[in-house]
């Protein structure tokens, strides 16, 4: 990003904007999606209770482990898009249409975030207060409720701010977050381990059977007096949806996909299988031990803080589980805020995004005056917010109901479009389990039964919860609307989800200025359809030990390179912004690092090797030429570096072809690769002359008396020479020394 | 987990327009009111000798937004951060980075053994400023603390004070 020069400060200001990528740890990936999906286990276990009764449990928990197919849906979108989000995996496959539906239906999900935790966050608040002035024989009270909204209010307020001013904290936060409720959540474990072997369970939730489904009227929705919940496998499923709630916050997956580490799918898979199963063991194992102690005479009065009170019933000093409970209450606040702020962050981006696709008018974007921000996006985002937060009146139950709304409609989405997408592309590099070949036709069985039991809960949910399907309707239709008026509006051009690139100006190349150490790999790029070489040095190189700087070289005319310079503009036109969106996009599947970097020349092959030089790279690497065989590439590249001021650094050449052995070339003086058949003759003509020389003739004195002789013999029969070289070339293969 | 240095994208060309100073001094922007006092203060150490000041802001990007899509375009930041030096006529040299994590990103690009100037206000208990001072002292550089006091929150010419013992 560069600053146009103002009158004060121009002459010393450099700017540079550059983008520190980190790529990730699977376990630091795992901590930012648990971040997410770990903060359910606040509040499902209360809502699902009182929607289907004592079993919710156990539907909790197979929820948990139904979490590990919806990671193989991930994983294999992530395959094939490094950024596959809803929105954009949903578009590839079933077009705008769907993908407007579906994106409405996360941001849905987005919006209800922020109220569900903050609420929750403010429950678990006040009934703390509540149960300690009870304990300390104090007249306080206060509404829960009441105080769930004022507290909720406060929060959103808060992070409104916050996000206006757009100054963020490090991602270590939401670590050190995690870190903590893990701590809790170990706690919980031992502790509820040692009730239950000191006290024996109060009761054990009833089998998941539909015999013990106890429906409540909320619950059933629409359904009450029909003879639908009758039907065994349609009350699991009503019974299922009512929990699936438990299993937010797996969009985040996606979204950590671009940053994690190599080898990237394996550590995705690493990432998926901590996340499944922390939260199995969190919100799964921990609700189910709560409905073992807590008595079920009691334990709804706990729906709104159900983890407060598995406090109170755990084994101990009632000091001790005062001080725990205080510690769950804290780790409560501190998860449930991060969640508000991550929903507010999460629905400004999603918006953003969706911008920059042309369905959302530009006004929506405007910067705010003093800090940038995409001010009415957020103010929107948090009046929504605010409204959800009041029309809940402080209760969890009705909010959880209207979450699942977005949760499963964007989670059956993106799993018909993975499904779609296989009869489309075949570029997964990973399939979720489950195939059969059937006459020749792959059969996605897993994925397909996955899909299934998606699309029949999103429908049965919509049926079971009449707040959630008016209010998510509702509000989907109206974004909707919303994105289709502005793409008919057309008031922005669509710009096909190419990289926004952060532009630096500098005067010169060296390794400091691109911060890149010696010895680096230079891979020059000029044709988006021809990366193979690019591609094959990604996956070669250790980036930890070597940087790898992927260059382009802007055409300029001998006129224009002249002492007033190139414009931003000039050096980078919308084609290096395709060819460079593309180098990042293999970057990014690969998981390594690159330098970016595109110099003007008039020569290509003088700019590649003064490039390399510059940087005193170890080699540069090129992909074959459309326009000349390699050999020739290879013979010009080398006659550039001839043509470079002394010292000359030397490097070697690879030439890349698809499907071939790569040409290596050693630029500049270097030891040739002789013949096995002249160093044979070296040999035997050492052994000649050993006889007349004696022990201190060496093979380099032959070799080195032969080339003086040619040497001669060039300049008085030039001819003769010439024509032993073409014989020479003619009868044997090509050799790779310029 | 190792940290590595991607620039998103350089655009080179061959003129030079200034000469480099032989010594800096690195101001880490923390706000912008710790940040005009520590550019001030850079001032005031740096003034009569031949020292460049790099004014480094580490930009966060919280995690669900793309690293090179942050709330705040780099472009408003800069000029923002233009407007505030040429407030306090400093002309620094100013790098931003978008990133996850600040402390890390600052050990990256610092050069060992810097010479840094944090602005913080003045608190009785440790400040975020003086939290992130300590780590990069930790780690070898050498900081100094522009502190200010609360009263001059929005104010352009109250005089700062840097915290010579704290220097590491």
């Amino acid at each position: 990003m560069t600053v146009q020069p103002q009158a004060k400060t121009t002459t010393k200001v450099v700017v540079a904007s550059t983008v520190m990528l980190a790529f990730i740890s699977f376990w630091r990936a795992a901590a930012i999606v648990l971040n997410d999906l770990g903060s359910t286990v606040y509040y499902v276990g209360g809502i699902a209770e009182q929607a289907i009764g004592r079993s919710a449990p156990w539907f909790i928990l197979g929820v948990m482990l139904f979490s590990f197919a919806v990671r193989s849906i991930y994983m294999e979108s992530s395959s094939m898009f490094v950024r596959g989000g809803v929105y954009v995996v949903v578009r590839d496959a079933m077009g705008p249409f769907i993908a407007r539906l579906s994106v409405s239906a996360l941001l849905f999900d987005y919006i209800l975030t922020g109220p569900i935790s903050s609420v929750s966050a403010g429950q678990y608040l006040g009934r703390l207060a509540n149960e300690t002035s009870e304990l300390l024989n104090l007249q306080f009270r206060i509404s829960p409720n009441q105080f769930a909204v004022f507290f909720a209010m406060l929060v959103t307020m808060y992070f409104w701010w916050y996000n206006v001013k757009g100054l963020h904290e490090s991602s270590t936060k939401a670590l050190q977050i995690m870190q903590i409720t893990t701590v809790m959540v170990v706690i919980f474990l031992v502790w509820c381990g040692l009730t239950l072997a000191i006290r024996g369970p109060v009761q054990i939730p009833p089998a998941p059977t539909p015999s013990n489904l106890e429906f409540s009227e909320e619950g059933l929705g629409w359904f009450k007096g029909t003879f639908w919940p009758t039907i065994p496998v349609v009350a699991i499923i009503i019974a299922f949806g009512h929990t699936l709630l438990s299993m937010s916050g797996f969009e985040t997956l996606a979204q950590v996909y671009r940053e994690i580490a190599y080898p990237k799918l394996k550590n995705l898979y690493r990432t998926g299988n901590i996340v499944c199963a922390y939260a199995t063991i969190s919100t799964g194992v921990i609700t189910l031990f709560a409905a073992m102690i807590i008595p079920d005479s009691v334990r709804l009065q706990y729906a709104e803080n159900l983890l407060g009170g598995l406090t109170n019933y755990l084994a101990g000093p009632e000091l001790l589980r005062l001080v725990f409970h205080i510690f769950v209450v804290i780790v409560g606040v501190l998860i449930l805020s991060g969640a508000v702020n991550t929903s507010i962050i999460g629905a400004n981006g999603v918006m953003n995004r969706v911008a920059e696709d042309g369905v959302l008018d530009p006004w929506f974007q405007k910067p705010h005056r003093r800090f940038g921000t995409t001010f009415r996006i957020i103010n929107m985002i948090t009046a929504l917010q605010l409204i959800t937060v009041i029309a809940s009146r402080g209760q969890t139950y009705t909010l959880g109901e209207a979450y699942a709304f977005g949760i499963v409609w964007s989670f059956f989405l993106k799993a018909l479009s993975v499904m779609v997408l296989r009869f489309q592309r075949n570029d997964q590099e990973y399939k979720m389990p489950l195939n059969f070949r059937f006459r020749g036709t792959e059969i996605p069985v897993g994925l397909a039964a996955t899909t299934l039991v998606l699309l029949l809960v999103a429908l049965a949910n919509l049926f079971s919860k009449r707040v959630a399907t008016i209010s998510g309707v509702s509000f989907t239709l109206l974004l909707f609307t919303i994105f289709t008026i502005s793409e008919r509006r057309g008031a922005k051009k669509k710009q096909n989800g190419l990289e926004q690139f952060n532009l630096d100006l500098r005067p010169e190349i060296s390794t400091e200025s691109i911060q890149v150490r010696p010895g680096c790999v230079l891979v020059a790029v000029r044709d988006y359809t021809r990366m193979d070489h690019l591609q094959t040095v990604l996956q070669k190189t250790n980036t930890h030990k070597q940087d790898i700087v992927v260059m382009t070289v802007r055409g300029v005319s001998a006129a224009g390179s002249g002492e007033y310079g190139l414009s931003e503009q000039q050096l980078f036109t919308d084609y290096e912004r395709e060819l460079f969106t593309r180098v990042v996009s293999l970057a990014e599947k690969e998981g390594k690092t690159v330098h970016l970097l595109t110099v003007p020349g008039v020569n290509p092959f003088d700019a590649m090797v003064q490039t390399a030089a510059t940087l005193q790279a170890s080699r540069l690497v090129s992909g074959v030429s459309a326009r000349m065989d390699s050999e020739e590439l290879a013979r010009r590249i080398g006659r550039a570096w001839e043509r470079l001021p002394e010292p000359r650094h030397p490097f070697s050449l690879e030439i890349i072809a698809p499907g071939r052995p790569s040409i290596f070339v050693n630029l500049g003086p270097h030891p040739p690769r002789l013949w096995p058949e002249d160093v044979d003759l070296v040999h035997n003509i050492w052994l000649e002359l050993s006889d007349d020389c004696g022990a201190k003739l060496h093979h380099r004195d032959v070799i080195g008396v032969a080339l003086r002789r040619l040497n001669q013999e060039l300049r008085s029969d030039r001819h003769g020479v010439l024509s032993d070289v073409r014989k020479e070339l003619n009868h044997r293969e090509p050799k790779s020394d310029v | 987990m190792g940290y590595l240095s991607i620039p998103e994208l350089r655009v080179l060309t061959p003129q030079r327009t200034e000469s480099a100073s032989d010594l800096h001094i690195d101001v880490v922007f923390t706000d912008f009111e710790g940040t005009r006092a520590a550019l001030k203060a850079a001032a005031e150490l740096t003034s009569g000798l031949r020292t460049g000041i790099d004014l480094i802001v580490p930009q966060v990007v919280p995690f669900p937004l793309q690293l090179v899509r942050p709330a705040v375009p780099p472009g408003f930041t800069l000029r923002r951060l233009l407007d505030l030096a040429s407030t306090v006529d400093v002309r620094p040299s100013i790098h931003v980075y978008l990133c996850r994590d600040r402390l890390q990103t600052l050990l990256q690009v610092l050069q060992p053994h810097s010479v840094i100037v944090v602005g913080t206000r003045k608190r009785w208990f440790p400040t975020k400023p003086e939290r992130l001072a300590r780590a990069l002292r930790k780690n070898g550089h050498h900081v100094l603390l522009a502190s200010y006091p609360e009263e001059t929150h929005g104010g352009m010419n109250k005089k700062s004070s840097y915290d010579s013992a704290a220097a590491g």
